[in-house]
This record gives C-alpha cells, sequence and structure tokens, in this order.
C-alpha cells in the first residue's frame, strides 16, 4: 500500500515535472544565450492554452492525433511571436542593467494578461472530456489517464530532440557556443559567424517550447490569465535548483519540484508550496550556482 | 447661542485670515458641546426633505483576473435591479446611479475604494464584496471611520458578522454565512441516514476552506461520532492548476465521501481531472459550492451525476408556482442575459432592493424624515424583505441576513442547459443559521 503510492506520487511527480519542464527549458535557454531573465515567459505558457483551446473548440470529437498536431502548429505560432517580440522589443535591453530587463519582461507579462482578457474575456475557458482524448490505463488496479502519461512522454520526446539539435545541427552548435560565455561568444564572432542572427530563433525556441507546455496543458486545466504567473514561479525555482542556463539542470530541477510536490501533498500537505522554496535555499546553501552550475564564466 | 455665534464668526474671519477655507471647516467641527445639542435640537424639530439629486449608491467586487466573473455576474444583478427601480420611479421619486469599482482582490483596495466612495461620492450606502480577506479588513474601516450602511453581497466567513449582539452598526451580509451551508450538509448526512462511514476532504488552504471543515466536521461529529473524519486531508493552494496528487491521496485512503469547498475555476478544474481516475465512480463527493451556475456552465453535461453540491442561492428555490418573485427574477434574467442567475447576481440584486426599502421604510415610519447614514443602518436592522431566495431578515443581534440553505444532488435534465439538483433538499434558515453569538470560525 504505501509502496503503491510512493509509486503513484513518484509518477504524478514526473508528469508535473515534465511539463515544468517545457517552460523552465525555453526560460534557461533563453537565459543562457542572451543572458536575460524573461518574466514574460509565462505568458507563452498561457498563450498556448488559450490557442490551443480556442482551435479545438470548433471539433466535437478530438483524438491523439489531432490533438498533437494542433499542439504543433501553436508551438510555432507562439515561437513566431516570441521571435516577433524579440526583434521588436527585447533587443534594445540586451546587457542592460537586470532591473530594466525585468521591468520590461514583467511589463510584457501584463500586456499580455490584457490582450488575453480583451479577446477572451472573464469566462474561463475549459476543454471538454479532456480524458476521452487518450483514454484511461490501470495502475495498481486503479483508473490513471493517459492524458497525464502524454506529459512524460512529450517531455520525454523534447529533451531527445533538443539533444539531438544542439549537438548535431550547425544551429545547435552555434547556440551551445553562445551560450558558454562572452568569451566564447566572440570566438564564433571571430569565426565569421554574425551571432545576433541566433537571439530571434533561440527567443523564439524558447517562447515554443513554454507554448508547447500550455498547449497540452491547457485543456486539462481551467485556462485564465494568471496561469502565466503561476507557471513562472515554479519554472524560476526549476532553473534556479538547476543552475540558470544549463539545460540538463533544468530537468533535473524540473523532476525534483515535481515529485517533491506530490510526495508534500500526500505527506506534509502544508508544505506545498513552501517545499520547492526550501529545496532552493538549501541548493543555493550549498551549490550558489545551482546543481548544474556552468565553469566561471 | 450668543458666545458661539461669536465663536464662529472669529473662525470665519480667522480662516480668511490664515488664507484657507479647510481651516475654518476644521475648526469649525471641533467638538464644542453648545453647539452641537444646539443644532441638534434644531434639526430635530424639522424632517429632513428628500434630497433633490440622484440616489449614489457603490459597489465593488473582485472584477478583474481568474475570478472576475464573479463581479460581473454581481453587475448583472445590480443593473436588473437600478434599472427596474428606476423605470418604476426610483426611490422617493430619485433615480438610483451606481458606482462600481475592482476591488482586485486586495484588502488595500478595497478600503481606498470604500473610501473613494464615501468621501469622494458620497454614496449614501455601499454594497460587495466577494473575498473574506476584503470583507475582514473592511469592516473596521466602514464601522469607525466611514459610519455608511454596507451589505456585504457574497463574502461568507463567519467572523464577519460573528459576535455578541450589537457589536455591528453599518455592517451588513444579505448572502449566506458558510456556517449556515456546511451545518446543513451535516444535517443532511444525519436525516437522510446515509450510510457514509470514511470521510475524507479537499479544501482551499485559506481561510475559507480552513473554517468550512471545522464547521462541517464539528457538526456531523457531533450528530454521528462514529464516522471516521479527515481520513485524507488535502488542502489546494489558490490557483491550484494540478491536482492530481491531491487525487490520488484521496483515493489511497478509501474514503466513501470526499467532502469539499474548492469553488469556482478550480472546482472544475477539479472534477475535471478526477473524472481521468474513475473518481466519482469510487467514491461519493460533497461540495458546497458545486451549484453555482459558473461552475455548471462550465462543466455542462460532463458534470458526473451524483455530486452532492449546493448554492448560496438555487434559481429553483423558492419553487416558481408559489413564490412570485422568484419567478418573475429569473424569467426576466434570463431575457435580459440568457443564462440563469448566478448567486451573487441575485444577492446584489437583492441588496439593492434592502437599501430601497430601509430608506422608505424610516420615511414612511416618521412621516416623511429622510433617512441619514445612522438612520438609514436603523431601517435595515431587522428589516424582512421579499427576495427572489425568499423572505430574507437582517437579524438586529448580528446583521446577518437569513437564508435558506439548498442541497442536492447533480442529474442531468434535458429541460434544463445545465444540470439540475435532483433530488432537492431545503433547509430554513432558522434550523441552519448559528443563534447570535455562538462563534463557529475556526480561527
Amino acid at each position: 500500500m504505501l509502496m503503491e503510492s510512493i509509486v503513484i506520487q513518484i509518477i504524478n511527480g514526473l508528469q508535473s515535472g515534465f511539463l515544468f519542464f517545457l517552460v523552465a527549458s525555453g526560460l534557461t535557454i533563453i537565459f543562457g544565450v542572451l543572458n536575460i531573465l524573461n518574466m514574460a515567459h509565462g505568458a507563452f505558457y498561457m498563450l498556448g492554452a488559450y490557442l490551443m483551446l480556442t482551435i479545438l473548440m470548433p471539433f466535437t470529437e478530438v483524438g491523439p492525433l489531432l490533438f498533437f498536431a494542433v499542439a504543433i502548429l501553436v508551438a510555432i505560432i507562439v515561437g513566431l511571436i516570441g521571435s516577433a517580440l524579440e526583434l521588436s522589443v527585447v533587443k534594445h535591453i540586451y546587457g542592460r542593467w537586470i532591473p530594466y530587463q525585468i521591468l520590461l519582461t514583467f511589463g510584457l507579462l501584463l500586456i499580455f494578461e490584457d490582450i488575453v482578457r480583451l479577446i477572451w474575456g472573464m469566462v474561463y475557458l475549459s476543454f471538454y472530456r479532456p480524458h476521452a482524448i487518450f483514454g484511461l490505463s490501470e495502475i495498481f488496479g486503479r483508473a490513471y489517464p493517459n492524458y497525464n502519461l502524454m506529459f512524460i512522454g512529450v517531455g520525454a520526446v523534447v529533451v531527445v530532440l533538443l539533444w539531438l539539435f544542439l549537438h548535431y545541427t550547425k544551429m545547435g552548435k552555434l547556440i551551445r557556443a553562445a551560450a558558454a560565455g562572452p568569451a566564447y561568444r566572440d570566438m564564433v564572432w571571430s569565426l565569421g559567424y554574425n551571432v545576433k542572427f541566433l537571439f530571434p530563433l533561440v527567443f523564439g525556441l524558447g517562447a515554443s517550447l513554454a507554448g508547447l507546455g500550455g498547449a497540452i496543458a491547457g485543456p486539462l486545466q481551467t485556462a485564465d490569465p494568471m496561469m502565466g504567473l503561476n507557471a513562472i514561479v515554479f519554472s524560476f525555482a526549476v532553473i534556479v535548483i538547476g543552475g540558470l542556463g544549463s539545460l540538463p539542470g533544468a530537468l533535473i530541477g524540473s523532476i525534483i519540484v515535481g515529485v517533491s510536490r506530490a510526495f508534500a501533498v500526500q505527506y506534509v500537505p502544508v508544505l506545498e508550496m513552501a517545499i520547492v522554496f526550501i529545496i532552493m535555499a538549501i541548493v543555493l546553501i550549498f551549490k550558489p550556482k545551482g546543481l548544474f552550475a556552468k565553469a566561471e564564466r | 447661542m450668543v458666545k458661539n455665534i461669536e465663536r464662529k464668526e472669529f473662525l470665519k474671519y480667522a480662516g480668511i485670515g490664515m488664507g484657507g477655507l479647510a481651516l475654518t471647516g476644521l475648526f469649525g467641527c471641533a467638538p464644542d458641546d453648545d453647539v452641537v445639542i444646539t443644532n441638534n435640537d434644531a434639526e430635530a424639530l424639522v424632517l429632513k426633505p428628500v434630497p433633490d439629486r440622484p440616489l449614489k449608491l457603490g459597489g465593488q467586487w473582485i472584477l478583474s483576473g481568474p475570478l472576475g466573473t464573479y463581479g460581473e455576474f454581481a453587475m448583472q444583478g445590480v443593473n436588473m435591479a437600478v434599472d427596474e427601480i428606476n423605470a418604476n420611479g426610483g426611490v422617493l421619486g430619485r433615480d438610483i446611479e451606481f458606482i462600481v469599482l475592482d476591488d482586485e482582490m486586495g484588502p488595500d483596495v478595497g478600503i481606498r475604494n470604500a473610501r473613494r466612495l464615501v468621501l469622494e461620492d458620497e454614496v449614501e450606502a455601499m454594497i460587495g464584496t466577494d473575498s473574506s480577506g476584503v470583507a475582514l479588513a473592511l469592516r473596521p474601516v466602514v464601522e469607525n471611520e466611514l459610519k455608511v450602511p454596507w451589505i456585504v453581497t457574497h463574502a461568507s466567513t463567519p467572523q464577519l458578522t460573528e459576535g455578541p449582539a450589537g457589536h455591528l452598526k453599518y455592517t451588513f451580509r444579505i448572502s449566506t454565512v458558510l456556517s449556515a451551508n456546511k451545518i446543513a450538509a451535516a444535517r443532511l448526512i444525519n436525516e437522510l441516514d446515509l450510510p457514509y462511514q470514511r470521510i475524507a476532504h479537499i479544501s482551499p488552504d485559506y481561510a475559507y476552506g480552513h473554517d468550512a471543515w471545522h464547521v462541517f466536521s464539528t457538526e456531523i461529529g457531533r450528530l454521528r461520532p462514529n464516522i471516521e473524519l479527515g481520513v485524507a486531508e488535502a488542502w489546494a493552494p489558490f490557483g491550484t492548476t494540478d491536482f492530481t496528487p491531491h487525487i490520488a491521496t484521496l483515493l489511497e485512503a478509501e474514503p466513501d465521501l470526499v467532502f469539499s469547498t474548492l469553488w469556482a475555476g478550480e472546482l472544475v478544474t477539479f472534477i475535471r481531472q478526477a473524472m481521468g481516475f474513475n473518481f466519482f465512480e469510487q467514491t461519493d463527493f460533497m461540495v458546497g459550492m458545486g451549484a453555482s451556475t459558473d461552475v455548471l456552465y462550465a462543466l455542462g453535461d460532463e458534470a458526473p451525476e451524483g455530486i452532492w453540491a449546493s448554492n448560496r442561492y438555487w434559481f429553483q428555490y423558492p419553487p416558481w408556482e408559489t413564490w412570485e418573485v422568484n419567478k418573475r427574477f429569473n424569467e426576466n434574467f434570463t431575457n435580459r442575459y440568457g443564462t440563469h442567475p448566478a448567486y451573487v447576481a441575485e444577492t446584489s440584486y437583492s441588496a439593492i432592493y434592502s437599501i430601497k426599502a430601509a430608506i422608505e421604510r424610516h420615511y414612511a415610519l416618521t412621516g416623511g424624515d429622510y433617512p441619514n447614514s445612522d438612520q438609514l443602518a436603523r431601517a435595515l436592522e431587522g428589516l424582512a424583505i421579499a427576495t427572489p431566495a425568499g423572505i430574507r431578515w437582517y437579524r438586529p443581534g448580528d446583521h446577518q441576513a437569513t437564508n435558506n440553505v439548498t442541497w442536492g444532488r447533480y442529474k442531468h435534465d434535458p429541460n434544463y442547459d445545465i444540470p439540475i439538483l435532483d433530488p432537492m433538499y431545503h433547509f430554513p434558515a432558522e434550523e441552519v443559521t448559528p443563534e447570535v453569538g455562538v462563534i463557529t470560525s475556526a480561527e
């Protein structure tokens, strides 16, 4: 009985962890390459959820194929919005004092919240019979929704694709080099590659990952304009635990946050929110730069 | 008398001399027993005339964020009441002018709004607000500083009205007190002899959720000492979007009833996520805000039948055949907005009518005196009024209006666009509302 509940809560933790990862990975890539703490990142998650629910609304029956096709479409749309944002607004704040960056990107988050309110209004945007899409499984003789297991699958696929992209494509290698620190960035520059052209791509990539997270989570949750802010709070904790700018760090951090929250809910309910920040504080004390801190820049 | 006039004259000139009319006002209002008594005596001989400007009333609710729907619901009720009253000659011939503000669910914003409404807009009475936190912060400001009647239309914390008789002067509540709903839930289980032996709960992790579980578990523990209470306890922080670990925790304890006080979007999310675990096939579920129309519209025909649900006002009760006020309210509401009314629409609608009734009550009984703030508050005390939800009575002792409680089970009916309650059980207000002076809050 105890064993069973531990396994179940690990699965629960993993699925929310992989969802955190989709948001946190984009956040950490953007920080790694552009050196910007993007508070507006939660807005991409929220936009993903709203777009997904809106596009799926006319369909009376949604199967896995349609679900994933629309989710990928939404990720691309949100990615393009992200790139456009970089080219128009964000590019002006590179290298500026950090409070400027936070003011600007937090301002963007608020603007997106209001845009969502203007377009979609006040009603809860929710999805009809989300569990019908993927059906139910059985774990220890109890029903378990495949929808939730799907988070783990999508998260794992994204981890693998990101890793292949960063290690086996030219652009991926350039991104890794640019993210390694200013000295490396200059080196890439001197080799004849214009690093600046990477920036809107990286910002768009990060945005599309968050958009994908919002798209696959949206139908299971109730979309509201505040969901962006909620997502960003956990994601910041994740990347601080994992190490700012580190992708493996974001993965491990997400899993730690997801699983510890699930256990807190069952065994120490009062710590449901606090546990994440307690872990963050402990990591900061013993490894101030996070578990997967990069070498000194 | 002579002395006073001299003093006034002196101050007037002194004020001008100092270059500030503000100072005149300041010193002019300084306590001076002679002046006050004389003036009051003089005024008391004359009936105060009905002012020839519109009747200004103010209100505030959450109008932004995920709970912003509640403010919009409240304003549906307000607009309907104001339009009806103005079309029928207003209040003693005066049109109502309503000023609405967004309290953003923040106690500081709520206080700022209330000051603005009273000091700048000079409203004669206020209604609102949704959050118990905002309501509790507002109460001392209204009671000690603003001194204007205020009818709470939603916030349900027992702390707001509980206390020794007479502890409130200007604060009233038309909406139900949380304790009444939870005591009714416990009586329901007891009186129907429902076979629940193991009760778990999932509650919002703030004062509202803690108070609700405290009242319910105390009452059911008293009525049925053998029931195992809290076999699993799940607390959800405000803004929870992923209830999976909570659902696993609840199911593992194998309860036969899960009691809940989740509400609004979070309740919709919980029910939907729980369905993926065949939750409602494994345990009964009882939720006080389950019959709130926003939740029912969001769930639609997906709502699992058999969930025990209640609401602070249920559109079918009192039955339309016997209670014309409810029938008329619902027909007009559905014609105008195309939906069934949310409970906050009904309480706000009825709060406006209560203020109208209190003004007219004082006016009629005094033979034509227009009430000031204190007199208006006294006229609300003990007022009995026919509202869509039934006859409400503002108890003089604690200013809590009596509300009947309805519980029932979700059932789909092709004649309605939302699930309805069938079977439906009613608890008269006097049976489930704690007596004045009884403290039920967990704090």
